[in-house]
């Protein structure tokens, strides 16, 4: 009725998860809040300035960024993604190797190599055509 | 525990698709230490016609392969023949499409080559995570090549309307798996269809089979999901455009065909379903033939033309009987790749001459160039079902299996007449458009500062090809009919 | 699920909690889409939608899917995120976009999703489910089972997947160098 599958065991185990969010919310919103409700509040023209003392701010902070972030941002998320799928194969290889036969820990360790080796062909590219670089 | 050496028995009869899918990694790594890029072209071609004729090998199982993930069928065989055919032709094209950024051959090459074994992987997957993955795979690679004239805005217009619009239809065709995976508790096809024999038809299955509908009806074009189809079209590289309107496009139906004949025959409620399809190919073949009407734009119209080819094919669908389906759409579909190739062939032609794609640039094509202008009314005469080209027999496969359907009784027998008679009036209002194209060629004078359109090599070969292709296909019928026959999927 | 509820009840999980959790995420995933939708501007829309990927990663946790609940958060949260951020952060008019979002056919579109979601509603609720008595905890160890089994072929085109989105959004982001 809730679509909720979890084990009481699960749910008890996950349940610190949940204190540790409620916990950290308060603990991330509780001063701003009491900062609201407690702090005086004078707003003048040198107040609202962006640096009080310092240089004089101007313009828009919504500035255009360099097309380099994205792309290097990108190749972090594919090599993210390449983490989560190396992750589980990763934890059967050993098993793979001691419990079953050397032919099979070898076939896994062989689709393992082929998967990095293709996804290392998108870092060679971008490091050779000098994506990488900060210029 | 199947071990390496029964994958690597299996790994035979992925050969073609292997083949390109290593020449695609290798193109984007040859791209990084050849200082031109032109010199790949020749490794893209080799690459695509060793695919066609490891394909054309009568190496074929009807066993799943990859533990259910695929079956090299040989129905699977007909598309990577296919396939490769048509990427051996779209990389000829390419070869003097000048519009294309010198700088970014490799990608380009790399990137199609990879979806055309993309191509190859989808008309074999027998698992929904395997059709999600290499239609996501096709997709996604046409997204990229659609925006590869990064100078030109309607390129980039072209490449995002057709990413959202992907995104949204795979977002849709995605919850129609799940929910079809909650019905039948597998993602195998097999076990889906044996899931739903003798099963009593639930508003799940409807709903998911419509939802997955959206997807592939994106990919072939069909209305309502045909929005994409004319800015993508005008804005794509040419070749790109030829290839969504051939490659994708036969992807798409051979999934489509596929996923209805492993999953549809359990259902009891096929012929309702059946219907809606009908109506949806008569509206998706109106639709693209009226608009396609009062374009003016060359890939305009020919894009909203393959929307109305699109409809053709569909029709074959309505009767589900594999004696008449199968061979009736695999046979329009292999007359389809060389007329429509050929028609952008003349394109690019054009374009490359005149720097535009309008009617109006084709206008005294005749004095100008008759073997383009001759060559372009032969294309525009199969595409428009006429005797006795490779057009022709596709579209009476088509009508005749219709008609058959409603003699021998199938149920929804009235239903296929009235489809009969739609498919033979929209031939007539697609007759308009294509003779418009025809009139420019042959009835009018060309402006004065309009040079002679020069043909290289690489179109030539891609124009003669298509050309004797679309009247062998049309002159000699018989031997193409009997390879399709032969090459369709096992009946249930 | 009547016999979850009960167990979780007797083994005093309450089912009220339960309830809680999933209207939490629930809410997360609904709230978050409509502003990911409505809002103009697009840096808070990427923030939204964020929220809503949060909700989905709840979505998982309560399936016992936590695998797939870790994995939700490290790449939609932790990146597809960012990169969405970094994306918009690139449009010059990040804040004041000229295309609202909204136009003549929202109407329509929303009409249009009310019936979708109507439709799907029905045919959710009314359907006969086979459910299963044990929740479908999979361990990790299992997936890569999976990933080096039975969907072997699908893992290594993953990856010329990844290959080809990595080359091609380069190709299509990429500044044109200044020419020599």
């Amino acid at each position: 009725m809730w679509g909720c599958a979890l084990h009481p065991e699960q749910f008890y185990t996950l349940s610190f998860l949940g204190v540790f969010v409620v916990v950290g919310l308060l603990f991330a919103l509780g001063p701003l809040i009491l900062a609201y409700m407690l702090a005086p509040y004078r707003p003048g023209r040198t107040k609202n300035e962006t640096y009080e003392c310092g240089l004089e701010a101007r313009g828009d902070s919504w500035i255009q960024f360099r097309v380099q972030y994205y792309v290097i941002a990108l190749a972090f998320l594919i090599f993210d993604l390449e983490a989560v799928f190396l992750f589980p194969a990763a934890m059967v290889l050993r098993e793979r190797f001691v419990e079953q036969s050397l032919s099979l820990g070898l076939l896994a360790a062989v689709e393992i190599v082929l998967f990095v080796a293709i996804l290392a062909i998108g870092l060679v590219y971008a490091w050779a055509k000098k994506l990488l670089e900060w210029n | 525990m199947v071990g390496a050496s029964e994958l690597w028995q299996q790994m035979r009869y992925l050969m073609p698709e292997g083949l390109l899918l290593c020449a695609g990694l290798v193109i984007l790594l040859f791209d990084l230490v050849v200082k031109k890029g032109r010199s790949l072209y020749p490794l893209a071609m080799l690459a695509t016609a060793g695919a066609a004729a490891l394909a054309l090998l009568p190496l074929e199982s009807s066993e799943p392969l990859f533990f259910g993930m695929i079956q090299s069928d040989a129905f699977a065989r007909y598309f990577k023949v296919f396939s490769a055919l048509a990427g051996f032709l779209v990389v000829l094209m390419s070869m003097d499409y000048k519009p294309l950024p010198a700088r970014f051959v490799g990608e380009y090459l790399g990137i199609l080559v990879l979806a055309l074994a993309a191509i190859m992987l989808l008309a074999e997957s027998t698992n929904l995570l395997m059709i999600f993955l290499s239609l996501e795979f096709l997709s996604l690679s046409s997204y990229i090549l659609v925006g590869f004239l990064r100078n030109d805005k309607k390129s980039k217009e072209a490449s995002l309307k057709y990413f959202l619009f992907g995104a949204m239809c795979t977002a849709v065709m995605l919850y129609g798996f799940a929910l079809l995976y909650g019905a039948s508790g597998s993602l195998d096809l097999p076990a889906i269809k044996a899931a739903f024999a003798n099963r009593q038809n639930t508003p799940l299955t409807c709903l998911a089979m419509l939802f997955i509908l959206a997807g592939f009806g994106f990919k072939v074009a069909m209305v309502p999901f045909h929005a994409w189809v004319p800015d993508a079209y005008e804005g794509a590289p040419t070749p790109i455009t030829a290839f969504l309107s051939v490659g994708s496009k036969a992807g798409g139906f051979a999934v489509l065909l596929r996923v209805f004949f492993t999953v549809f025959p359990g259902l009891d409620y096929h012929p309702y379903w059946l219907a809606v399809v009908g109506v949806l190919a008569v509206f998706t073949m109106t639709v693209g033939n009226v608009i396609a009407c009062s374009q003016d734009n060359l890939k305009r119209l020919l894009g909203y033309s393959s929307i109305a080819q699109a409809g053709y094919v569909l029709l074959g669908f309505v009767v589900m009987d594999g004696r008449f389906t199968q061979p009736a759409v695999m046979i329009y579909l292999l007359a389809y790749l060389f007329m429509n190739l050929g028609a952008f062939v003349v394109v690019i032609v054009i374009a490359n001459t005149t720097g535009q794609e309008e009617i109006d640039d084709l206008a005294g094509l005749s004095e100008r160039s008759p073997l383009l202008a001759w060559s372009m009314f032969i294309f525009l005469l199969s595409l428009a079902g006429v005797p006795p080209l490779g057009g022709w027999i596709g579209k009476y496969y088509i009508f005749a299996t219709l008609v058959k359907g409603y003699l021998e009784g199938l149920s929804g027998g009235n239903l296929m007449l009235w489809f009969a008679v739609a498919l033979a009036v929209n031939s007539v209002i697609a007759a308009y458009y294509y003779f418009r194209i025809v009139k420019a060629m042959f009835f009018e004078h060309a402006r004065e500062r309009m040079a002679r359109p020069v043909v290289g090599g690489p179109l030539l070969t891609a124009l003669y090809v298509s050309l004797i292709l679309t009247f062998a296909v049309g002159l000699w019928p018989q031997p193409f009919l009997n390879w399709v026959s032969r090459m369709a999927l096992p009946l249930l | 699920m009547d016999e979850i509820l009960a167990k979780s009840a007797q083994s005093s999980a309450p089912a009220l909690w339960v309830g809680a959790a999933f209207a939490v995420s629930f809410g997360l995933v609904v709230a978050g889409s409509l502003g990911a939708a409505l809002l103009k501007n697009l840096l808070h829309a990427v923030l939204f939608l964020a929220l809503a990927l949060l909700g989905v990663a709840g979505l998982f946790l309560m399936l016992s899917s936590t695998f797939l609940f870790v994995v939700q958060i490290l790449v939609y949260v932790g990146g597809v995120v960012i990169l969405l951020i970094f994306g918009v952060m690139l449009t010059s008019k990040m804040a004041q976009p000229d295309i609202p979002p909204r136009n003549r056919q929202t109407l329509a579109a929303a009409l249009l999703a009310l019936l979708l979601f109507c439709a799907t509603a029905y045919v959710l609720t009314t359907h006969p489910w086979m459910v299963s008595a044990e929740p479908p905890a999979v361990p990790v160890a299992e997936i890569g089972v999976g990933l080096l089994q039975k969907y072997v072929l699908p893992f290594e085109i993953v990856s010329v997947v990844l290959l080809v989105a990595m080359v091609g959004a380069i190709v299509l982001a990429r500044r044109e160098p200044e020419s020599k």
